[in-house]
Order: C-alpha cells, then sequence, then structure tokens
C-alpha cells in the first residue's frame, strides 16, 4: 500500500531543505503551485511523472520517493543544516544537494563497471596519540604504492583509489573548506570547496580523508578556512601535513640557511602553500621561530599553481572546462561515467543525467574531455 | 540495417533524443505523419524537451515547434502512475536509464504502443520489456519512409543536409545510419521487383 503520507513528509523535507518556493518549483519542472502544496498535504498522488520530474529537480533517486524507505543521504543533512544552517546559503545547499547526488552516481558507476578499491581500515593497534595521525598517514601512503620518499602524483585520484567519492565544487561561503559526510548508499563522500586555491585543497582533501578515517561515528564534518582548536581538527591536519610532506622525506634535507627559493622549490614539489610548509617544518623542529616569522608574508605564485585539470589549454576551452570542474566533473568522474557508458552499461540519456547536463549539452561537456558520444543501429 | 524496414508500428511511444531527431528535420517529420505515424510523449519527457532545455536558453525555435506539435494533438502527451514505476523490472534497471527512457519504456508495455529512440541501452532494455519488433529508430522510421514512397530518392540529400545543419548545436550525426537506411530500402525495392 503506497503510504501518501510519508511521500508527502519526504517532499517538504526536500523542498524545505533546499528552501525552494512552490513558485520557484513550479517554474522549474511546470508542476502547478497548487498540485505542489496538495501532495505535500497528502490530498492527492503525484503521477508517475511527477515523481521522476521531482527526483530529477530535488536529485534524489525516485525509490526514495515511491519506496517505505525512510531516509536519504539528504535526510541526514538535515542535522547539518540544523548545526551550521546560517553557513550554508541556499546555493551552498543545492550544491551539497548535488554533490550527495554524483556521489551516489559514482558508487553507481563503480558498482557497475566492477571497480575494486583499497579500502583502508584504522589498525587495531593503537598508536600513542601525539603521532597517531603521523602513522596513519605513513600506512596510508604506503597502501597507495608510495615510496617514502617518493612526490605525490595526483592526490585527489589517490584517494579515490580507498573507494572514497571526492569531488570538488565552488561553494558561496569561502569560510567553508570542506565538508565529510557519511551517504547511507555511497560511502564515505568528501567535498572541497573549489573556490580555494588549488595547493589549499591538497591540504582539506588530505584533512577531509582524516575525519572520513578516524571520525566514522560522525555521519558528518564540516571544515571552516579556520578551524579552532578541536582535537579531532589537529589530528585531521597532522594526518594531512604528514601525509602530504612526510617527516622522512624533509628530516633527510641539508638545509643550513632556509631561503625564499629553497621554500619555493619545496612547496611546489609538495603541492603545498608556502605556510602549511613553514608549520610542518616548525612541527619537525626543521625551522626556527625567527626563520617562521621571517619567511610566513612569502606566498607562491599563482602560475605555479596551475589546475593540472586546465594545464596547457587554449584559455576559451580552460575557461568552459573550468565552469565544468566547478560543478564537481573531475576528469576522473567523466571518464569513470564515460566507460560505463561506452559499455553499454548506462544510456547516453542516463550519462547525461549524472554528469548533471542536458543530453542537448552532453556531447560539448565530453568534447572538453577529449570523449565522444556512439552511434550504434 | 539489424531492423526490418519493411514494417514499422505507427503508434509510438518517443524518448527525447528521437524527439529532436525527428522534429529538427521537417523533411522527416512531415514524411512520418503522411505514412500516419502518431507520437505520444510522456510528460517527463514534455520536461526535459520543454523545461529543462528551456533553461539552458537553447534552440526556442525547436521547442516552439514541439508545443505546437502537442497543442496540435500531433504529440500526445501521456502520463504513467506510481504503480508503473513500482514495477520490478522498471525499479531494477533505474540506474542504467535516463528517466525519460524508462517513463517511455513504461508506457509503451502499459498501452502496446512501439518505444522509438536512438540510445543502444535504452533498446537493449526495451527489447527485454516490449519485444524486439516493439522498438524502433529513427533510421528504422526513415527506412520505412524510403520504402513505402513518403520518402523518395530525390529527398535523400536534401534529408541528409537537413539533418546536418540541425547540428550546430552538436547533436549527434545520424547521416550515416540514413544512408543505410536509405540503401536498404532501394535493395529490397530492387529485390521486390526482380521477384
Amino acid at each position: 500500500m503506497f503510504d501518501l503520507n510519508l511521500l508527502a513528509k519526504k517532499l517538504t523535507g526536500c523542498r524545505s531543505r533546499l528552501e525552494y518556493s512552490y513558485l520557484e518549483i513550479f517554474e522549474r519542472t511546470g508542476i502547478k503551485e497548487d498540485r505542489l502544496k496538495a501532495f505535500e498535504q497528502a490530498q492527492i498522488e503525484p503521477t508517475g511523472d511527477e515523481i521522476l520530474i521531482l527526483a530529477d529537480f530535488f536529485r534524489e533517486d525516485y525509490k526514495y520517493f515511491i519506496s517505505n524507505q525512510q531516509s536519504s543521504a539528504s535526510e541526514n543533512t538535515d542535522s547539518l543544516y540544523r548545526q551550521f544552517g546560517a553557513e550554508f546559503t541556499k546555493e551552498d545547499r543545492r550544491t551539497v544537494q548535488e554533490f550527495l547526488y554524483i556521489c551516489e552516481c559514482e558508487a553507481d558507476v563503480w558498482s557497475l563497471l566492477e571497480e575494486n578499491k583499497r579500502s583502508y581500515k584504522l589498525p587495531d593497534r593503537r598508536f600513542p596519540i601525539n603521532n597517531e595521525a603521523e602513522k596513519i598517514a605513513d600506512e596510508v601512503r604506503i597502501l597507495l604504492g608510495y615510496k617514502q620518499n617518493e612526490l605525490l602524483q595526483n592526490i585527489f585520484d589517490d584517494f579515490r583509489m580507498l573507494g572514497l567519492h571526492i569531488f570538488r565544487r565552488k561553494l558561496h561561503n569561502s569560510n567553508l573548506s570542506g565538508i565529510f559526510i557519511q551517504h547511507p548508499v555511497a560511502g564515505k563522500c568528501v567535498l572541497v570547496n573549489y573556490s580555494e586555491d588549488l595547493y589549499r585543497q591538497n591540504f582539506t582533501v588530505s584533512h577531509e580523508v582524516a575525519h572520513s578515517i578516524f571520525d566514522t561515528n560522525q555521519r558528518y564534518n564540516v571544515s571552516f578556512t579556520k578551524d579552532g582548536k578541536d582535537i579531532k581538527e589537529i589530528r585531521a591536519n597532522r594526518f594531512a601535513a604528514g601525509f602530504l610532506m612526510p617527516a622522512a622525506v624533509l628530516k633527510k634535507l641539508k638545509v643550513s640557511t632556509w631561503s625564499e627559493q629553497i621554500l619555493i622549490k619545496l612547496a611546489v614539489q609538495f603541492q603545498v602553500n608556502i605556510i602549511a610548509l613553514l608549520y610542518r617544518l616548525k612541527f619537525l623542529k626543521l625551522i626556527t621561530q625567527q626563520d617562521f616569522d621571517k619567511f610566513k608574508g612569502l606566498k607562491l605564485p599563482k602560475a605555479l599553481k596551475e589546475d593540472p585539470e586546465l594545464k596547457d589549454l587554449p584559455s576559451k576551452i580552460a575557461f568552459a572546462k573550468m565552469q565544468v570542474l566547478e560543478l564537481g566533473l573531475s576528469a576522473t568522474y567523466v571518464r569513470k561515467c564515460h566507460e560505463a557508458y561506452s559499455k553499454a552499461l548506462i544510456s547516453q540519456s542516463r550519462l547525461a543525467e549524472i554528469l548533471l547536463t542536458s543530453e542537448h549539452e552532453l556531447q560539448d561537456v565530453l568534447a572538453l574531455f577529449n570523449l565522444k558520444l556512439v552511434y550504434e543501429f | 540495417m539489424n531492423s526490418d524496414i519493411t514494417k514499422l508500428f505507427l503508434l509510438n511511444v518517443i524518448d527525447s533524443c528521437s524527439v529532436w531527431n525527428i522534429l529538427s528535420s521537417p523533411i522527416i517529420y512531415h514524411a512520418s505523419i503522411q505514412a500516419g505515424c502518431y507520437y505520444a510523449v510522456t510528460n517527463y519527457v514534455g520536461y526535459e524537451c520543454l523545461y529543462k532545455k528551456r533553461q539552458k536558453k537553447h534552440d526556442g525555435a525547436i521547442i516552439t515547434k514541439l508545443e505546437k506539435e502537442i497543442a496540435a494533438k500531433k504529440f500526445t502527451s501521456c502520463d504513467i502512475t506510481i504503480d508503473d514505476l513500482q514495477e520490478i523490472g522498471i525499479l531494477k534497471n533505474r540506474k542504467n536509464l535516463g528517466k525519460g527512457e524508462l517513463s517511455s519504456i513504461v508506457f509503451a508495455k502499459k498501452t502496446r504502443q512501439a518505444f522509438l529512440t536512438d540510445d543502444k541501452k535504452a533498446r537493449a532494455l526495451a527489447k527485454e520489456v516490449l519485444g524486439s519488433e516493439f522498438v524502433q529508430t529513427t533510421p528504422h522510421l526513415v527506412g520505412f519512409c524510403f520504402y513505402k514512397r513518403h520518402l523518395l530518392d530525390g529527398d535523400f540529400n536534401a534529408l541528409i543536409a537537413e539533418h546536418q545543419a540541425s547540428l550546430t548545436s552538436s547533436w549527434g550525426d545520424l547521416s550515416r545510419f540514413f544512408k543505410e537506411a536509405y540503401v536498404e530500402s532501394l535493395r529490397i525495392g530492387l529485390m521486390e521487383r526482380q521477384i
């Protein structure tokens, strides 16, 4: 028996969570306001097509609306918004919703492609609390196949190999660095604010991955640009620093006098900002407080921090691709989705849905990644 | 051609990619109407074609054309129910197909109409659900129109030119398949004359 009251509750939840008015939904879906209100009051049953339209608009799996499934990933964000509501603009709430949606889509694609991931589990043995994060960072590097002194290649793809869903999206609130959310279907998901500079994003993703390893009893974690003295945040920062700038490598350096050139060269190699490097050197007692103060105002030239996904592209294409990247569509995600399409595991229309575009624009999006649609009859 | 272009179901539930492939070519569209084709679009496909597309500010003329055809009842809007969506086979495939394809397959099954799509994966699933004779494509429709002489030899080049002109919006080029369908219609015509 279909539960109209449960559907009404779900639809009301979706609309209020994303702060839409009935008029806005009507303008973007064509479903009249009086019908929308009647759905939310359990007075009438929507048609199957209306369910599909609303699922598309709210970025939900339509099964959620037509089954007795009690909760979806977005319902889990209710408590997040209760705690940090003021920090999330209406646009950012939509961004989080779309992020959760593509995380689920990515999980579906991985499953269709039978991708095997090397998930990391905390060992039973415990490390001393003061160097636990550092030890775990070393273990994760080893699991990913890095040698002790090897530089990282693609930090985002590395963490994806652990089975984490990682997306970069532009958030309006520049105080938000990243979010870690446990998705009931997709698992561990990390959102990094694409508005931040590239090297800061590297630190943020490593920081959020730490939460996904250490703080699994939490349904979510929100990291701000300026985190306080919370022990969990300190541990996540230590993990990020240890992962990006291994102590073993830094301790091998033989630097008698620190200079701007040396710091810039090291920061570029580790793909971190100068300030993160200085904190790391200070933590490892490889730099004096005096040198720290001397260089803390040093900034890396922006040109050195070129996004690898935009490297060497003509400016027009780089601009178009940047807009796509801002939507969270990384090259890795697009390629995996396209692989599922090429293997006829998903249709062209489904490919458009999971790439957050229309069928009409699909070819343009794919072209940015040198991919094509295939027609066979 | 893998399909028998001597036969065509005239009642079609059509998905959004085929809507544009047919409507963007007046030659194909008018020939199909002359052949007696009737098109139904589910309201989800209508939403994809009219609301979602309009938000992207593309192809205003073709959207208006679809609206006109719907108003003239040449494209009929139809609805599926929640019960239809709950069908196990459909639920199971919801992560493989677009929602427009799912709703179209469901409606085609319910009303015993053919499903017209140009997508390979959607065709594969539709064949399982509806039977292969109930699954059709735009090239198949073109082949049928040539076979039945609703399209004449002189139309071919104009049809290709018209189709390719509509590709400015990056839509997929089906010219090769239209040519195969046309050649197939000639081959069958010749065979029938010899017999």
